[in-house]
């Protein structure tokens, strides 16, 4: 039995995961920089000891319309790059056999199947483990990202 | 299997050096065959190169550097020439070399492939020039050459305490330490976050008292001082780090062209920034197949002009004034300037008419615009279109400047002006919607305030575009906020704007920005991948407090206006343009006298304006004065000498306003009823059909009259009145001044 540690945090109703191994730290009111004309995903950019990354707005990436992200950035490297997700609150480090991942429902359109690797089921719940690459990837190219809406997800918060 | 990887990483960084350095002996080789000290060298190399394959047994390696050694070994045992035969294929070998070691650093094995016919022609034109030409094979080649042999011997002997230097303790030669250059960046990255982390530390040691803490926070800020200057000198390296591969180009571009081509290069251990040496690579290879191509004739011309067969490419590099130039010199035909004429006017680049007025220098800037090529056919050097223009933008992208001289039939002369590091880059800082953005100072022509006295704010439309005047253009206006979409507060009438006069291909055009700042030297932060696609942005850099700015894309910002484009449709002409008339603006003193309102005097005539206590005045004679700052001050009463003053009974008032000027050395005071405005009007006064008595004429402002008051003429008035007790009724004097 694989297990592995997922960092689980929360955006409006949410509770997502990423990998724990992928994550460098979690931060508080880290000051941003906002860029003109980049899609509402990205915040802007924010300065992690002369590092540069993106800061996402996890909410409009997902489409969660009651969330903030405000206070709480968590900073990933996901493969070579730096990105800081913008949240509402943090959690806890969990563990789960990698076996129990519950795969997206197949009829969900592509957009959602690229943001979305799974879900692992909580007494209270689903935690959505999102594609820390495709984030990656959405923020690197901000141009061709596409907002993907968690709405249409039957997972009950 | 770890330490057996590193060492193989070790073996291809030196095998590259050592077909590098190859490259660049066998054309020097070429041109002077008799230097026996570099065929010395490339066999060194050469056998090197067998010796270490063999030990990895990368046999592909291993048999063509073999054969390469042979033929070296011939040479240099004077038993045959390097000519250009067999320098093209000793160089075709040296690309196959080069070909294994990459696919040996992909695949930690050899690529296949097989090199017999090269080999087999390496050895045959080793066996060319002796009298029995003997069965090709390499096992044959070696035992007729015994002297190879000793020096084959000799060289195994040195190799083992080269490689075994790290484990001999003491010894006194320092070998240098090959860094990864991504290493060298983030120790830089950490080095200039180190002077952030300092700027935040410092404020708290001036107010602190603790001696001890104040004294370590100095020695933290001297050594970050310095370790911020090592770093900035580590970056640097020689010219030649690119040049060495020049010899090469020429060689190649100048076969393919037929001409006879020699390189010299000058001051190849100038010193530049690492990155900046990456990105004029480009452009110097661009010049260099240029100056073959295009400007250096082939032999039978060369001869004809009676220059010699063989041309020069001189490749210059100096520091100079804290920047380094770089030049590159050809002694060919130059640039055909009327040729340029015709292409540009065939291009329809310019006008007929206008291009016949052109000068050579004007000439040359057209070689900068965008699709423009001389050459008739598309070859694969040039001529393609992608050409000067690409070669001014990647050196102006980095802060640097090109100029071009040339003289018919004496050859070309490129000269780039490149900064001496790219990392700190003076720009200025700008606000706009509240946000700080950073515009690089070398794209900055000149910084306007522009305070136009119009409700429009001076702006004029020209088909769509807004414009403005800066003497005696019409500049097209960007607004910064409306390029990036910014929300922020419209113009007011009258609001003065910040205008950034900046430089696109050419074409001037003026960037609005809210609030211009200061200029700064930054440190510039890579963004990588992260603004690709935001053409606005050229980069970003982190400020003393941390946070991060933008740095704008000149360049970005004027394509993604359109301006360009409309400027195309609708080019403003600035011959045609219409010249408004100079209008000189003056600030009068409004002010009021018994019986006349509105009477104006040009501010700088006028010292001070003082309340004054009726019981201040005293009389001299029939003269009033004031002892007025340890002088004595003459009182005039303007409605005494002014048409349509009134005298009012000496009822005056308690405080009267007094206005204080100098003439011809005396002081005077004028007595006024009230002081009203400060405005500015028009410098041209509208003359008077029948002139008026202490009044110079009138100016109309918003639709009033105001008179302007002659002060020479009153003061006269008041002068002659002491000795003739006589008015006149008019003087008009004409002083000069």
């Amino acid at each position: 039995m694989m297990e592995r540690s997922f960092l689980v945090f929360h955006v409006g109703a949410y509770s997502l995961g990423v990998p724990a191994e992928e994550l460098i730290e979690v931060n508080r009111n880290l000051g941003y920089t906002k860029v003109p004309g980049s899609p509402k995903m990205i915040r802007g950019i924010l300065n992690l000891r002369g590092l540069l990354m993106p800061a996402v707005d996890m909410g409009a990436y997902l489409d969660i319309p009651d969330s903030t992200c405000q206070s709480f950035s968590i900073i990933l490297k996901v493969q070579e790059n730096h990105i800081a997700l913008m949240v509402d609150s943090i959690g806890d480090i969990m563990g789960f056999h990698i076996q129990e991942l519950v795969l997206p429902p197949t009829h969900l359109s592509g957009q959602f199947q690229e943001a979305i690797e799974g879900a692992f089921k909580l007494p209270n719940g689903l935690l959505i483990i999102l594609d820390t690459k495709a984030i990656s990837r959405n923020a690197q190219n901000p141009a061709g990202a596409i907002s993907v809406g968690l709405q249409s997800l039957s997972a009950t918060p | 299997m770890e330490n057996h990887d590193e060492i193989l990483a070790e073996f291809i960084l030196e095998a590259r050096e050592i077909i590098d350095r190859l490259d660049v002996d066998f054309v020097r080789l070429e041109e002077d065959p008799s230097e026996q000290a570099l065929v010395g060298n490339i066999f060194r190399g050469l056998h090197t190169l067998k010796g270490s394959s063999g030990f990895f047994s990368l046999k592909r390696l291993e048999k063509l550097s073999h054969a390469g050694e042979s033929l070296l070994g011939k040479i240099r045992a004077g038993q045959a020439e390097l000519d250009f035969d067999k320098s093209t294929r000793l160089l075709e070998m040296n690309d196959i070399l080069r070909q294994i070691i990459d696919g040996v650093e992909a695949n930690h094995v050899e690529p296949a492939g097989d090199d017999q016919e090269l080999i087999n022609a390496l050895l045959g034109l080793s066996q060319s020039e002796k009298i029995s030409p003997a069965q090709v094979s390499a096992s044959e080649v070696e035992p007729e050459l015994p002297e190879v042999a000793v020096q084959e011997d000799s060289m195994e002997v040195l190799e083992p305490p080269e490689i075994a230097f790290a484990s001999t303790p003491g010894q006194e030669v320092v070998v240098p330490v090959k860094v990864n250059p991504e290493v060298l960046d983030k120790l830089m990255n950490i080095a200039s976050e180190m002077v952030l982390a300092r700027n935040r530390l410092l404020p708290f040691s001036q107010q602190s008292s603790d001696k001890l803490f104040t004294s370590a926070v100095r020695s933290i800020d001297l050594l970050t001082l310095e370790l911020q200057e090592r770093m900035m000198k580590m970056r640097m390296q020689p010219i030649y780090h690119i040049w060495d591969k020049f010899p090469r180009l020429v060689r190649d571009v100048a076969a393919e062209c037929g001409k006879k081509v020699r390189l010299l290069q000058e001051g190849a251990e100038t010193e530049l920034d690492r990155i900046l040496l990456d990105s004029i690579r480009d452009p110097l290879v661009h010049l260099i197949r240029n100056s073959i191509d295009h400007s250096i004739e082939s032999p039978e011309i060369r001869l004809d002009k009676g220059k010699s067969e063989l041309a020069y490419l001189v490749l210059r590099a100096a520091h100079q004034n804290g920047t380094v130039i770089v030049e590159v010199i050809d002694d060919g035909a130059g640039i055909d300037y009327e040729r340029v004429r015709q292409r540009a006017i065939s291009r329809g680049l310019i006008s007929v008419e206008k291009a016949h007025t052109l000068n050579h220098k004007e000439l040359i800037d057209l070689i900068f615009l965008p699709g423009f090529s001389t050459r008739e056919t598309v070859t694969n050097l040039s001529g393609r279109g992608v050409g000067m223009d690409v070669v001014k933008n990647n050196i102006e992208n980095i802060g640097g400047s090109i100029e071009i001289t040339s003289v018919p039939n004496e050859g070309t002369h490129v000269k780039l002006k490149i900064p001496l590091t790219l990392a700190i880059l003076p720009t200025l800082f700008v606000r706009c919607a509240d946000e700080i953005f950073l515009i690089p100072q070398n794209r900055i022509l000149e910084l306007v305030r522009f305070a136009p006295n119009e409700p429009n704010n001076g702006i004029e439309d020209f088909y769509g575009t807004p414009t403005f005047r800066l003497r005696d253009k019409l500049i097209p206006l960007l607004f910064l906020n409306e390029q990036l979409h910014l929300t922020s507060t419209p113009l007011k009438p009258k609001q003065k704007l910040f205008i950034a006069v900046l430089n696109f291909n050419g074409t001037l055009f003026g960037l609005v920005v809210e609030e211009v700042l200061n200029i700064q030297d930054i440190v510039i932060k890579p963004l990588g991948d992260l603004l690709r696609d935001m053409s606005n942005f050229a980069g970003a850099t982190i400020m003393g407090n941390g946070e991060v700015a933008l740095i704008l894309d000149v360049d970005g910002i004027a394509r993604q206006s359109g301006l360009i484009e409309r400027l195309q449709t609708n080019p403003i002409r600035q011959e045609e343009r219409y010249v408004a008339p100079v209008v000189e603006m003056i600030s009068v003193l409004l002010f009021e006298i018994p019986g006349l309102h509105k009477i104006a005097l040009p501010l700088d005539a006028i010292d001070h304006i003082i309340k004054l206590d009726s019981a201040e005045i005293q009389q001299n004679g029939n003269r009033e004065v004031v002892y007025f700052n340890e002088q004595l001050m003459d009182l005039v009463r303007l409605d005494k000498y002014v048409s349509g003053g009134a005298r009012e009974a000496q009822a005056h008032h308690a405080r009267a306003p007094v206005l204080t000027c100098q003439y011809r050395d005396r002081l005077y005071g004028l007595v006024v009823k009230q002081v009203t405005d400060i405005i500015e009007v028009p410098a041209k006064l509208h003359e008077l059909s029948t002139p008026q008595r202490g009044l110079n004429g009138c100016i109309i402002y918003n639709d009033q009259v105001i008179n302007v008051l002659d002060l020479e003429e009153v003061l006269i008035m008041h002068n002659i009145q002491e000795e003739s007790n006589e008015y006149p009724q008019v003087i008009d004097v004409y002083l000069p001044n």
